[in-house]
C-alpha cells in the first residue's frame, strides 16, 4: 500500500487556527469585561472615599464657602481642590482646607450643579485640562435623580478610586434652572450656539456636528489672504469652510461621462491645480471624505438624502459642498428642511439662507437622479435645480481646516476670524 | 479502506494547539478565582468598615468636637475609640476584622485649626490576608 504522508492543508490549519483564535478573543473580551466591571464596583464610590467626600462636604458648609454662584454656563463647575492644594480662586483660603484634603489623598475635588446632566454635557463637548478622562468616564458613569437646591462634589483620589455625593445645605441653593451648554469651543473661540435668529446651529441629522444658518451669519474668515465663509464644525472640531467668491464657470465634468470620484474634470482642477494657487496656511487644510453620492431632486426626507449622499465618498482636500449641506445652512427648517419643501416655499427660502447670497448659478458636489446632472444653487425661481454635467457654472471651492488652529477676530464681515 | 491513521506532526501539532487552549484556559480559570477571593474579601471589609465608620462619625457628631488621640487609642467626648489586634472597639462596642483578614498596622490621629473651629480625625488600617492579591489600606478622614 502506497504511503499517505500528507499533512494538513493550507486551508484546513487556517480555518482551524481561525477557529481558535476566534474562541480566544471571545474568551478574552469577556473577562476584560468582568475585570474592568469589577474595578468600578469596588472603586467607585466605596466607603473610604464617601465619608472623605463628606467631610469635604461638611467642612465646606460649615464655612459658609458658597460655590454655587461661581458656576456659569461656560464652566458649570468649580474646582474645590487640585494639585496639592484647595481653590484659593474660589475663596478657599483656608490652610486647614489642604491639611484636611492632603491627608485623604484626594487628586481633584469638583463642585457642580446637582443636575449632573450640566456637567455630563459639558465634559461630552468640551476639552477641559481640569477634568481628566477618568474623572468624565466616573461623571458619564453616575447615575442619580435631581436633588433640588442642593450641589454635589464629585472625586478622584490618587489610589484611583472616584466618588460623588449630594451637598446637604441650603447655602448651596441654586437659584436658576441650571443653563444648557450653549456654545463650543473652535480654535479657542467660544462660539454660542444659536437657537433662533443667524448664528451656529446644532445639526440635527448628524452627530456632533455644528451649520451656520441664517441669511447674514457671523462665519467670515480670512483663508490664503481671501475671505471665505464657515459652513459647519465637525466631530474633532474641523472646519469646512467655502471660498466666498467665484473661481469663474467651469463644467462640472468637460467629458459628461465621469461622476465625482471617477474624477470628473473639476475635481481633477480643484486637486491638482486649484490647491496650488493656495499658498497661506495651505498646510492647516486636511484631507475630507467627501459625499458625492446621489441627492435625489424633490425629495422629502433629508435624512435618507444625506445617507445617499455618503454612500459615494472622494477622498480629497477641495471639493464642493454637498446639496444636504445647502439645505442645512438654511435656518428654516420647518418651510425648506428638504427639497421638496424649497421647491414648495422658494421665495422664503431665499431670504434665510447665506448660501444663496454668494452668487448665482453655482455648482454642489451632489449629482440628481443620474451621474450626470448636478445639483446648482440660484436665486431664480427656485434656490436650486440641477443641469448637464457639461454646463458651465460658477465654482465656490470648499475644504476642511484641522481643528489644531488657533482663532482671532470675531467672524463678522468687518472683523472676520483670522487663523493664528 | 483507508487505514491511515494521524501522522506524528498532525499529532504534535493538535497537541501543541490543545495545551495553548488548555493554559489559557486555566490561566483565566485561575485569575478569576483569585479575582472572586479578592471581591469578596474586600466586600466584608468594605461592610465592616461601613459599620465603624458610621460609628466613629456618630461619635464625633456626639462629642461637643473634643478629641485627643495616640497611635491607638482617641478618647472623643469622654468615649474611647480604640484599635488592639483585631478588633477596633468603639464606645465599648467590639468591631472584629472579617476572618482571614488581619490588622497589619495603624493609625489614629487628629488636627485642628489654629482657632479649634474646623478639626479632623484620621483614622487608617492596614489590612492583610492570604485572599487579598494586596494590602488593604483603609484610611478615613473625618471632619467634624
Amino acid at each position: 500500500m502506497k504511503k499517505d504522508n500528507r499533512g494538513f492543508l493550507l486551508a484546513e490549519s487556517l480555518v482551524v487556527s481561525t477557529f481558535v483564535l476566534t474562541v480566544l478573543i471571545l474568551l478574552y473580551i469577556q473577562f476584560s469585561n468582568l475585570t474592568t466591571n469589577y474595578k468600578n464596583s469596588y472603586n467607585y464610590n466605596n466607603v473610604e472615599s464617601l465619608y472623605d467626600l463628606s467631610s469635604v462636604a461638611n467642612y465646606l458648609q460649615a464655612n459658609n464657602y458658597n460655590l454655587s454662584t461661581q458656576l456659569t454656563s461656560s464652566k458649570p463647575y468649580v474646582i474645590v481642590y487640585k494639585n496639592g492644594s484647595c481653590n484659593m480662586d474660589a475663596g478657599i483660603i483656608d490652610s486647614f482646607c489642604d491639611n484636611l484634603i492632603n491627608k485623604m489623598d484626594a487628586k481633584t475635588i469638583i463642585y457642580t450643579y446637582s443636575d449632573i446632566s450640566v456637567i455630563k454635557k459639558y465634559i461630552s463637548t468640551k476639552e477641559d485640562n481640569n477634568i481628566n478622562q477618568k474623572l468624565r468616564d466616573f461623571i458619564m458613569k453616575v447615575e442619580t435623580n435631581v436633588v433640588q437646591n442642593k450641589g454635589r462634589l464629585f472625586a478622584e483620589f490618587d489610589n484611583g478610586t472616584y466618588a460623588t455625593i449630594a451637598m446637604d445645605n441650603q447655602i448651596y441653593y441654586v437659584e436658576e434652572t441650571p443653563p444648557e451648554v450653549n456654545s463650543i469651543l473652535v480654535g479657542g473661540k467660544e462660539i454660542e450656539i444659536a437657537e433662533t435668529g443667524d448664528g451656529l446651529y446644532k445639526d440635527t441629522s448628524e452627530t456632533d456636528r455644528y451649520f451656520y444658518k441664517g441669511k447674514n451669519p457671523n462665519n467670515y474668515i480670512t483663508f490664503n489672504n481671501e475671505t471665505w465663509r464657515i459652513v459647519s464644525i465637525n466631530q474633532g472640531g474641523s472646519l469646512q469652510i467655502i471660498k466666498n467668491e467665484s473661481i469663474g464657470n467651469m463644467a462640472w465634468d468637460s467629458i459628461k461621462t465621469r461622476s465625482w470620484d471617477t474624477p470628473a474634470s473639476l475635481n481633477t482642477y480643484l486637486n491638482s491645480e486649484y490647491i496650488n494657487e493656495i499658498s497661506v496656511n495651505a498646510d492647516k487644510i486636511i484631507s475630507h471624505n467627501w459625499p458625492a453620492g446621489i441627492a435625489e431632486f424633490n425629495n422629502n426626507d433629508l435624512y435618507a438624502q444625506i445617507n445617499s449622499e455618503k454612500s459615494v465618498t472622494f477622498d480629497g482636500k477641495i471639493g464642493l459642498i454637498t446639496a444636504s449641506e445647502y439645505i442645512r445652512t438654511n435656518n428654516n427648517l420647518n418651510q425648506c428642511g428638504s427639497f421638496s419643501l424649497i421647491n414648495n416655499n422658494a421665495t422664503t427660502c431665499l431670504q434665510t439662507n447665506w448660501l444663496n447670497d454668494l452668487g448665482n448659478y453655482w455648482w454642489t458636489i451632489s449629482n440628481a437622479n443620474n451621474s450626470f446632472s448636478p445639483i446648482y444653487v440660484y436665486n431664480g425661481g427656485l434656490a436650486y435645480d440641477y443641469d448637464n454635467v457639461g454646463s458651465s457654472r460658477n465654482v465656490f471651492p470648499s475644504l476642511y481646516l484641522t481643528a489644531d488652529i488657533t482663532l482671532t477676530g470675531d467672524g463678522t464681515k468687518d472683523n472676520p476670524y483670522k487663523i493664528g | 479502506m483507508n487505514n491511515k491513521g494521524f501522522t506524528v506532526i498532525e499529532l504534535l501539532a493538535s497537541f501543541a494547539l490543545t495545551m495553548v487552549i488548555t493554559v489559557f484556559l486555566f490561566e483565566v480559570l485561575i485569575e478569576v478565582k483569585d479575582t472572586f477571593a479578592d471581591t469578596s474579601v474586600k466586600t466584608a471589609i468594605q461592610q465592616k468598615s461601613s459599620i465603624i465608620s458610621k460609628n466613629i462619625k456618630t461619635l464625633l457628631l456626639d462629642s461637643g468636637g473634643t478629641a485627643t488621640c495616640s497611635t491607638s487609642t482617641c478618647t472623643i467626648g469622654g468615649k474611647t475609640l480604640q484599635i488592639s489586634g483585631n478588633t477596633v472597639t468603639i464606645n465599648g462596642q467590639k468591631f472584629a476584622m472579617p476572618d482571614t483578614v488581619s490588622i497589619k498596622n495603624h493609625n489614629i490621629e487628629t488636627s485642628c485649626d489654629s482657632s479649634n473651629t474646623n478639626c479632623y480625625l484620621y483614622f487608617q488600617m492596614t489590612l492583610t490576608s492570604g485572599n487579598l492579591k494586596k494590602d488593604y489600606d483603609y484610611d478615613v478622614t473625618y471632619y467634624y
